[in-house]
């Protein structure tokens, strides 16, 4: 039971009248991929809240972990920043030292395509760089959980094999991955377990 | 420390933001030539100075609340403040995002009220080159920017309880009309004590009042925060 990094016991979550997670009971253990399946409004980004705690909700959480990679399915970025000094900030954020950061930016802008847009303001730059900067963020800390929201928003298809390389690669080297997704069929081959919600509950995808 | 308050700046100053502040600092500059020429008529410098500093501290005390009001409510109503998601998982605690947040709205806010008084200074003193500005002067600024901050946390209370940007129209109206009201003597008593407004007649009069219900407020703005959904 230690591999268990996270443990959600009948965690309860209402918005307004409806009652989202219903009793809810889910564990998440080391080096083992997670995908959250089910029609909107099932829950989904809602357990991704709880896990990082971001909402409110009734029962249990237990983390073993100290940082959290995670990747929000949209948001707001600043208007006036480059991509650089956007990722440098938040990379200071997550107390990670200077020289760390500079040299993970530019191995990580490399890898994932965003050298060339890396001294462009944010607004300047395509949706699909956006979700990079996002992905990118993420791996800064290291974190051992990585989680990831409608992840593939945005990403041409190159970039998705490359997320799925990583999400397999990190696997491997031990990390936790859990990601939501309307697209069951694109992850199939990389991930360990398919929780699919309904009405509030979980079920084992193949039950 | 440091690095949140950059990053709650570098939010901050979008395109909408620089596109009002720069509008209301323009409209002020030239009140400030147009207040200064019909100070020109008066036969005494002393009638003279109270007029200016009475007609531009009424546009201050309207603009900057407008702004503050402004400020506080689309810094923190969802879509704006979704990147506390990234922060508040990057093991910083609520409360530091939250106290890290209004520091910095309130750097900004000091910053352009800055820019006014300069504005104000300078403007008057094209007109006037041997005014004399007395030291209560300063005070009723600092109360000004008290005053914002108050308006701005109230502004609050009600965006993180209804989390849309019209609620800010509120705070804006009850100023208002605590302005409509402020000469009134013994009615409204009440209402002179959770909306208090500043005059150049009673420049250090109420400094405590706002000090003390800007505390309040900061105290409620930051539970409500903690429990917050994002």
């Amino acid at each position: 039971m230690d591999d268990v990094l996270v443990r959600l016991s009948n965690i309860t979550k209402i918005y307004g009248k409806n009652k989202v997670l219903n009793q809810l009971n889910l564990e998440f253990r080391k080096k083992k991929a997670y995908l959250l399946v089910g029609e909107n409004g099932s829950g989904k980004t809602t357990i991704l809240k709880v896990i990082l705690g971001l909402i409110s909700y009734e029962g249990e959480r237990t983390i073993t972990c100290n940082q959290i990679g995670y990747v929000p399915d949209s948001l707001h970025f600043p208007y006036y920043l480059t991509c650089y000094d956007f990722l440098y900030n938040l990379g200071l954020i997550k107390n990670i030292s200077p020289e760390k950061i500079k040299k993970a930016l530019e191995i990580l802008s490399k890898e994932w395509e965003i050298y060339p847009h890396i001294n462009k303001k944010i607004h300047e730059c395509s949706k699909g760089t956006k979700q990079k900067l996002l992905i990118i963020q993420a791996m800064l800390a290291n974190p051992d959980i990585y989680i990831f929201d409608e992840a593939l928003n945005g990403l041409d298809q190159n970039m998705q094999l490359k997320l799925f390389d990583f999400i397999q690669a990190m696997k491997d080297a031990g990390k936790t991955i859990i990601i939501t997704s309307h697209y069951f069929s694109l992850y199939k081959k990389i991930v360990d377990q398919v929780i699919y919600l309904k009405e509030g509950k979980a079920y084992d995808q193949f039950n | 420390m440091i690095n949140l308050i950059k990053c709650h700046y570098s939010y901050l100053v979008s395109k909408t933001t620089v596109l009002m502040i720069s509008i209301v600092l323009i409209i002020h500059l030239f009140s400030c030539f147009l207040i200064g020429y019909d100070c020109i008529d008066f036969s005494w410098q002393s009638q003279a100075n109270q007029y200016y500093l009475e007609s531009n501290l009424f546009f201050i005390k309207t603009t900057g609340i407008f702004i503050v009001v402004f400020l506080f409510s689309y810094s923190f109503i969802t879509k704006q403040d979704n990147y506390c998601t990234l922060i508040i998982t990057s093991n910083i605690s609520r409360s530091k995002y939250f106290i890290t947040k209004i520091l910095t709205i309130s750097l900004f806010l000091l910053g352009f009220l800055w820019i006014e008084v300069f504005i104000f200074i300078v403007i008057g003193g094209l007109y006037y080159p041997h005014v004399i500005l007395e030291p209560d002067f300063l005070f009723l600024f600092i109360q000004l920017y008290l005053l914002m901050i108050y308006y701005g946390l109230f502004a609050l209370v009600l965006i993180q309880c209804f989390d849309n940007i019209y609620m800010s129209i509120i705070p804006f109206a009850f100023y208002t009309i605590a302005s409509i009201f402020q000469d009134e003597k013994d009615n409204f008593f009440i209402f002179k004590i959770i909306l208090p407004t500043i005059s150049t007649t009673e420049s250090r009069g109420n400094y405590y009042q706002i000090l003390f219900l800007m505390i309040i407020l900061f105290f409620i703005n930051g539970i409500i925060y903690q429990k917050r959904d994002f």
